[in-house]
C-alpha cells in the first residue's frame, strides 16, 4: 500500500513547521521518516532523497527527537524527573548538570511540581508535557512532534505552543488542532501528499467548519445522576468533593478542566469501572466508554467485525481492515463507532488524531440517533458545541485541598 | 480485574538501597533453594516483610494461582517429589500426612522466593539500572530489566483497561477468549512502540545514575540474608 508520493519537503534549521491534514492522510508515516525509523526501523519501500543536517536519516537519532501521539509508550523511566534526565545522560552529561538543565526546562512548561512523581501515576497530559519537557531539554536540533496538543488543556498547550516557537530548535509538528499552528509555516498534507490523498479520500470531509445539523430535543427524563460524589485514589489528593450533576437523555455534555484534574476518572466512574468514596452515581441505562487509547476496544479481524451493522463515520472504507493496523486516529474513529452501540456513550478525548470537521460529524451523530453523549475533552470548540459544560477545573477548586 | 490491581501494588517498590536489595534477594532466594527447609524459608520471608511491608503480601495474592497449581502439583505427585532434605533435616512433621507436609513445605519455599524477589521492586528503577551497571552488568541488560519493571506496570494497566472495558458487554467464557486476545495485541503493540521510541532515542548511550549510600538498617537485613545462606550452605553439606 502506497502511504507517501511525490513529496517534496524542506525545512530549514531553527524552522518551526505545522503539518496540517486530514485523519489517514500520512502525517505520522512522514514524521518517521524524518528520524530514520521509516524506512530503518518499521521497514518499507523509501525511494527518493532523505537528507536530514546533511546525513542519512538513519544517522539522525542524537539530532532529531520524535515525540509520537501517545506519551505513555515513550516513557522508559520510572521517575518524570528521571525521564527528562535520560537523554541527557546518554550523552554523556553529569547527573547534577542533567538535573540542573531538567529542572529549568521543567519550569518553563509548568510541570517541576512532578519531578518527583512516578511516572505511571501521572494523567495522559501531563506524560505528553514530561515528554515535551524530555524533547526540549534533550539538547537534539529538531525535535518532531505528531499530535503534540492532543492531550493538553488549552492553557497548556499554549503555554506549549509558545515554548516551541521560542525555541532555537528545529520544530516540524503535526496536530489538529490549527488553531495552534499560529507562528508556524502550515503545509497541508493533502496538497504535500495529494497523489495518494487523491486516490484514498479516506473519508470525503472537507476541513471547513460544518454547522451541526440537529437541534437538541430536550427530554425530561434523567439518564445520568450523580450526587455529591467524592472520589479519590489511595495514593493521591481528592480528586472530587461533593460533585453534583445530572444529564438527561439525549443531551450532549462535555467534561472539561485542565490535565490530572480527574476527567477520565469521572468517566470511568460513570461506566461504572470506579467505585465512588461517597455519594450517589446512578446511571439509567447502558453505558460504553471509548478510552483514550483506541486498541484496547479492538478484539476482532476486521472493523467490519468490530462495528457490525453500524455504519458511522464514513468507516465502511475501513470495512476489510485489521482495527491494529489503523492509523491512531483511524483507530480512534472506530473506537467511538463501537461505543455508539450504547444509548449512554462516554468518549474520552475524542478528537486525538481527528481533523476539525468530526466535531460536527459526532455531535450530529449522537443527537441523530438520539444517544447521550459524554464526553471529556481539551478540545474548547467540541465543549461550546455541546448542550452543556462541566468544567473541573472551576467545580474542584477547593477538592485537591481535601476540602 | 482485581488481580491487575494487586499486581500493580505489588509492583510498587520497596524502596531499598538497590545493591543490598540485589545481594539480599540473592541471599535470602539461594538459601531456600539450597536448604528447601520450611525454617529457613519462614527465616527468609523476615527481610522482605520488613522493607517490603504489606506489598509482599499483595505481590503473594497476585501469584495465588500459581501457589495453588503448585501445592495441589506437590500433593499429587508428592511421593516423587519429597525432598531427602526434609527427613534430613528432622524437621518433618509427625502430625501431618507426608504428601501434605510435602506440599506445604514447596509452597513456604515458592512464596519465600517471590516475597524475595519483592524486595527488587524498586522505587526507583533508574538506581536499580545504576546498581546492576555496579555489579558489571551491561547497560543494556541493566536497563532492560528496569523497562520490564516500568512495562509491566503499564500492561498491569493495560489488562485492567481492557477488562473493564470487556467486562460491560461480555461475560462466562467469551470474556476471557476475547482479553487474552486483546491483552495479548495491546502487549505486542506496547513492545513495538517501546522498541521505536529505544530506537528514536539512540539506545544505548552512556548512564552515569548516583546511587544511594545503605542505611544501617538495610546492611544489617543483608547480614542477616548472608547469614542465612551461610546457614543453609552448612545443612546442605
Amino acid at each position: 500500500m502506497k502511504a507517501l508520493s511525490g513529496i517534496d519537503f524542506v525545512a530549514e534549521e531553527g524552522e518551526k513547521v505545522f503539518i496540517a491534514g486530514k485523519t489517514g492522510s500520512g502525517k505520522s508515516t512522514l514524521l518517521r521518516i524524518f528520524n530514520g525509523l521509516i524506512p530503518f526501523f518499521y521497514g518499507g519501500k523509501l525511494k527518493g532523497e532523505v537528507n536530514i543536517f546533511g546525513k542519512s536519516s538513519e544517522d539522525v537519532k542524537k539530532d532529531v527527537f520524535f515525540i509520537s501521539q501517545f506519551p505513555d509508550e515513550q516513557i522508559l523511566m520510572g521517575r518524570v524527573r528521571d525521564e527528562i534526565v535520560f537523554p541527557l545522560l546518554q550523552r554523556g552529561l553529569d547527573f547534577e548538570e542533567a538535573e540542573k538543565k531538567a529542572l529549568k526546562v521543567a519550569k518553563k512548561l509548568g510541570v517541576e511540581d512532578l519531578m518527583e512523581k512516578r511516572t505511571d501515576e501521572i494523567s495522559e497530559g501531563q506524560k505528553q508535557m514530561v515528554m515535551l519537557a524530555t524533547a526540549l531539554a534533550s539538547g537534539s536540533r529538531a525535535i518532531v512532534l505528531d499530535e503534540p496538543f492532543a492531550h493538553l488543556h488549552v492553557r497548556r498547550a499554549k503555554t506549549l505552543h509558545e515554548l516551541l516557537l521560542k525555541s532555537e530548535n528545529t520544530i516540524i509538528a503535526s496536530d489538529h488542532r490549527i488553531e495552534l499552528s499560529r507562528g508556524f509555516r502550515k503545509v497541508s498534507m493533502t496538497e504535500l501528499n495529494r497523489e495518494v490523498n487523491q486516490e484514498a479520500d479516506q473519508y470525503g470531509e472537507d476541513e471547513s467548519e460544518q454547522e451541526t445539523e440537529f437541534q437538541v430535543k430536550r427530554k425530561v427524563s434523567k439518564v445520568v445522576e450523580v450526587e455529591n460524589l467524592h472520589f479519590s485514589y489511595s495514593h493521591s489528593d481528592q480528586l472530587f468533593s461533593g460533585l453534583s450533576f445530572e444529564v438527561r437523555e439525549g443531551m450532549t455534555l462535555a467534561i472539561t478542566g485542565d490535565n490530572g484534574v480527574g476527567k477520565t476518572t469521572l468517566l470511568k466512574i460513570l461506566a461504572g469501572l470506579l467505585k465512588p468514596d461517597k455519594g450517589r452515581v446512578m446511571v439509567h441505562g447502558k453505558p460504553s466508554l471509548s478510552m483514550q487509547f483506541p486498541n484496547y476496544h479492538f478484539f476482532s479481524r476486521s472493523v467490519a467485525d468490530e462495528l457490525g451493522n453500524i455504519t458511522i463515520f464514513g468507516l465502511e472504507k475501513l470495512a476489510g481492515r485489521h482495527p491494529h493496523s489503523l492509523s491512531a486516529g483511524e483507530a480512534k474513529r472506530v473506537s467511538i463507532a463501537k461505543a455508539f452501540r450504547s444509548d449512554i456513550v462516554l468518549l474520552d478525548e475524542p478528537m486525538c488524531g481527528q481533523d476539525t470537521s468530526f466535531r460536527v460529524q459526532l455531535l450530529n451523530e449522537a443527537r441523530r440517533r438520539g444517544r447521550t453523549l459524554i464526553l471529556a475533552t481539551h478540545d474548547e470548540k467540541l465543549a461550546a458545541m455541546c448542550d452543556e459544560v462541566i468544567n473541573l477545573d472551576e467545580i474542584c477548586k477547593n477538592c485537591k485541598k481535601g476540602s | 480485574m482485581r488481580f491487575a490491581k494487586i499486581a500493580r501494588r505489588a509492583l510498587e517498590g520497596g524502596g531499598m538501597e538497590e545493591r543490598t536489595a540485589i545481594l539480599t534477594s540473592a541471599f535470602l532466594s539461594l538459601s531456600v533453594l539450597i536448604s528447601f527447609i520450611p525454617a529457613i524459608s519462614f527465616a527468609a520471608l523476615i527481610p522482605p516483610l520488613l522493607v517490603v511491608k504489606r506489598r509482599v503480601f499483595y505481590s503473594l495474592a497476585a501469584a495465588s494461582p500459581l501457589l495453588i497449581v503448585f501445592f495441589l502439583t506437590t500433593l499429587l505427585l508428592s511421593g516423587l517429589v519429597i525432598s531427602d532434605s526434609i527427613s534430613d533435616s528432622g524437621l518433618n512433621s509427625t502430625l501431618l500426612p507426608a504428601p501434605l507436609w510435602a506440599a506445604l513445605t514447596s509452597i513456604m519455599a515458592v512464596a519465600a522466593l517471590i516475597s524475595a524477589g519483592t524486595l527488587l521492586f524498586t522505587d526507583n528503577p533508574s538506581r536499580m539500572v545504576a546498581a546492576l551497571m555496579f555489579f558489571r552488568i551491561p547497560f543494556q541488560a541493566a536497563f532492560s530489566i528496569a523497562l520490564a519493571m516500568r512495562m509491566l506496570q503499564m500492561l498491569m494497566r493495560d489488562l485492567e483497561n481492557v477488562s473493564a472495558i470487556l467486562k460491560m458487554s461480555e461475560t462466562g467464557l467469551g470474556y476471557y477468549k476475547k482479553l487474552l486476545l486483546a491483552i495479548t495485541s495491546v502487549s505486542v503493540l506496547r513492545g513495538i512502540a517501546v522498541a521505536e521510541t529505544l530506537y528514536s532515542r539512540g539506545f544505548p548511550g552512556n548512564f552515569d545514575y548516583p546511587l544511594k549510600k545503605p542505611e544501617a538498617r538495610e546492611v544489617i537485613l543483608l547480614l542477616y540474608s548472608f547469614i542465612l545462606f551461610l546457614y543453609s550452605l552448612n545443612s546442605f553439606f
